[in-house]
């Protein structure tokens, strides 16, 4: 697999120089998997994927290159002053003409601008969505552990109380050692029913 | 009188391709013994003995030869249709607009505008030269009827200034040193090159640095974006240089381990031929352009696989023997650029080459017969 990659990717016209670099790549390729290097541009650093994840890489750079552009959209008056008397006759008259072209530009570009915002928006969330979502399984597992441990706990605590009634009971059946639960909310054992759900 | 080679560039700039190549075709015409001057609309300050503005340009004589390098759309365009004469057009490609659409809209419209403008030079150029095999078929699919390739001379000369001392001591070290030139801009992929090397560093080898030398003006957006995603891959050894002189250019190449070019559009790529003199090897995607630059040269790769392009890297830096076989089929490249060989085609090409071009080829030059047989030296 790795020899067909290379061959996939390697154009070298002369024989020689083609066979010992074919050699070196794939014992420095097979040294260098045996650690099991991942590689994603997108985070800062290594991760977990030997390859490069361009399809996102280039969506992650067309929203930020949208957004740069997307300030720039707006309309001004190119008219270049005239010098001879016609020319500024003629200016007379174009002026008012390309200030009307433009007020009605202007607001088309507004209008598109606002479409522009919401639609990057709406393109960047996504991306976002789509990321984290990536990550979701591991988040996942961890919220299904969360859930399990706080059962156990529960079970911990009923287990208790049962312990704790069967206690009571059998010391009704033997004479009393002391007068019950202490003023401060300690038990005679000195550790506390709070203390004891907790641990 | 003398006759006349003069050539049209939009920008007469310092440092880029274009007008280093107009350069080149200035003095080697000269050299020829015609007169030449490049007029250009706009000239970088530290360009202004080189070139003239395009008002101080006089009508041709009959055997004069204009030269168009055709790049963008600009005022230029109208001025070379004005004159009202066959033209030869040289073409290093233009970027699709649509990879500038996110981070400068100006560009994106302009680029869009130049490939739309192309085509109105198709019925007055005699001749359309692109830079590569993949320039040229794209001039043959707009419509131009004769069309050659006439690829960018190496010129060794900007190759052999002094690097930059103190920046050649920063570099030096224990630390392996990737480079990538070229401007920043979302053609060139710079993402993918520090994918590259995110896995390289948190992987294969964490005492490393990469630099991406190269000019942002126009991309401060994709420029923001780059630094955002290396920090997200927690990339700290990423230096991004900005605009540099060509000393320190040197200066990066001479302590570079490697060259990563990730680039998905390219008309030529100079930068894979200044690696190749200066012995840097060469890991490239093989787009069309690159892929022709390069030939059978340097380690090309088909898939943005970057654990594999990582290793690769890993290989050629590790393995002595590896290193030095990639350098010498890069060697025998480069010889494909040596400008002599250039100047040749250049003068079949023209039909104006001096008399050694001619007879230590025996070509013909007959328009037609050049074509062809320029045509017959493409790869």
């Amino acid at each position: 697999m790795i020899g067909d990659r290379i061959k996939r990717t390697l154009c070298v016209g002369d024989k020689e120089i083609a066979d010992t670099l074919h050699c070196l790549l794939a014992e420095g390729l097979r040294k260098r998997g045996e650690n099991l290097i991942e590689f994603d541009p997108l985070a800062d650093d290594f991760t977990g994927s030997s390859r490069l994840v361009e399809p996102e890489a280039k969506l992650r750079y067309s929203i930020e290159q949208a957004d740069l552009w997307r300030r720039g959209t707006t309309v001004d008056l190119r008219l270049r002053a005239a010098q001879s008397l016609t020319g500024r006759l003629l200016e007379r008259v174009r002026r008012p003409l390309h200030e009307l072209v433009v007020f009605y530009l202007k607001l088309m570009a507004e209008r598109q601008d606002v479409f522009n915002a919401h639609a990057l928006t709406g393109l960047r969330l996504l991306f976002e969505t789509v990321q984290r979502r990536a990550k979701e399984p591991g988040r996942q597992e961890a919220a299904e552990l969360r859930a399990e441990v706080d059962l156990l706990r529960g079970r911990i605590v009923r287990l208790e109380e049962v312990i704790a009634q069967l206690t009571e009971e059998r010391e009704g059946q033997q004479p009393a050692l002391s007068s019950g639960p202490l003023d401060d909310g300690r038990e005679a054992n000195g550790i506390s029913a709070g203390e004891k759900l907790v641990q | 009188m003398k006759l006349r080679i003069d050539q049209f560039v939009p920008y007469l700039g310092y440092g880029d391709a274009i007008s280093s190549h107009s350069l080149w075709i200035r003095d080697t015409v000269r050299r020829w013994g015609y007169r030449s001057t490049i007029y250009a609309e706009i000239i970088d300050p530290r360009m202004r003995s080189q070139g003239e503005p395009l008002a101080h340009y006089n009508r041709m004589e009959e055997g004069d030869k204009n030269i168009f390098h055709y790049c963008t759309a600009s005022p230029l365009s109208n001025f070379v249709l004005g004159l009202n004469r066959e033209i030869t057009l040289i073409y290093q490609n233009i970027t699709p607009h649509d990879y500038f659409l996110t981070v400068n809209l100006k560009t994106a419209q302009s680029t869009r505008k130049a490939r739309e403008e192309l085509a109105r030079f198709a019925d007055v150029a005699e001749l359309a030269l692109g830079a590569s095999e993949f320039s040229r078929l794209e001039l043959e699919s707009v419509g131009f009827r004769r069309t050659g390739v006439l690829p960018i001379a190496l010129d060794a000369t900007d190759l052999e200034v002094k690097p930059d001392s103190k920046l050649m001591r920063d570099l030096d070290g224990p630390l392996t040193n990737f480079l990538f030139v070229g401007r920043i801009a979302p053609n060139k992929k710079q993402e993918d090159v520090l994918k590259v090397f995110a896995y390289y560093s948190k992987v294969i080898e964490p005492n490393a640095r990469l630099f991406l030398a190269g000019s942002s003006s126009g991309t401060e957006v994709y420029l923001e974006w780059l630094k955002g995603l290396a920090g997200r891959l927690k990339l700290d050894n990423v230096y991004f240089t900005g605009h540099i002189t060509q000393s320190e250019l040197l200066a990066y190449y001479k302590r570079a381990h490697a060259f990563v070019c990730m680039s998905e559009h390219e008309g030529f790529c100079v930068p894979l031929i200044e690696s190749m003199y200066l012995q840097v090897p060469i890991v490239a995607y093989t787009c069309p352009g690159v892929a022709w630059t390069l030939g059978d040269a340097g380690i090309q790769v088909k898939a943005k696989e970057y654990d594999i392009i990582a290793e690769t890297l890993h290989a050629l830096i590790s393995d002595r023997e590896l290193r030095q076989m990639v350098i010498e089929k890069q060697n025998e490249r480069l010889q494909y650029f040596a400008p002599e060989r250039i100047e040749r085609i250049l003068g079949d090409y023209m039909g104006v080459a001096s008399g050694h071009v001619q007879s230590d080829n025996d070509r013909g030059n007959t328009r037609s017969n050049v074509v062809t047989r320029s045509l017959l030296e493409r790869d």
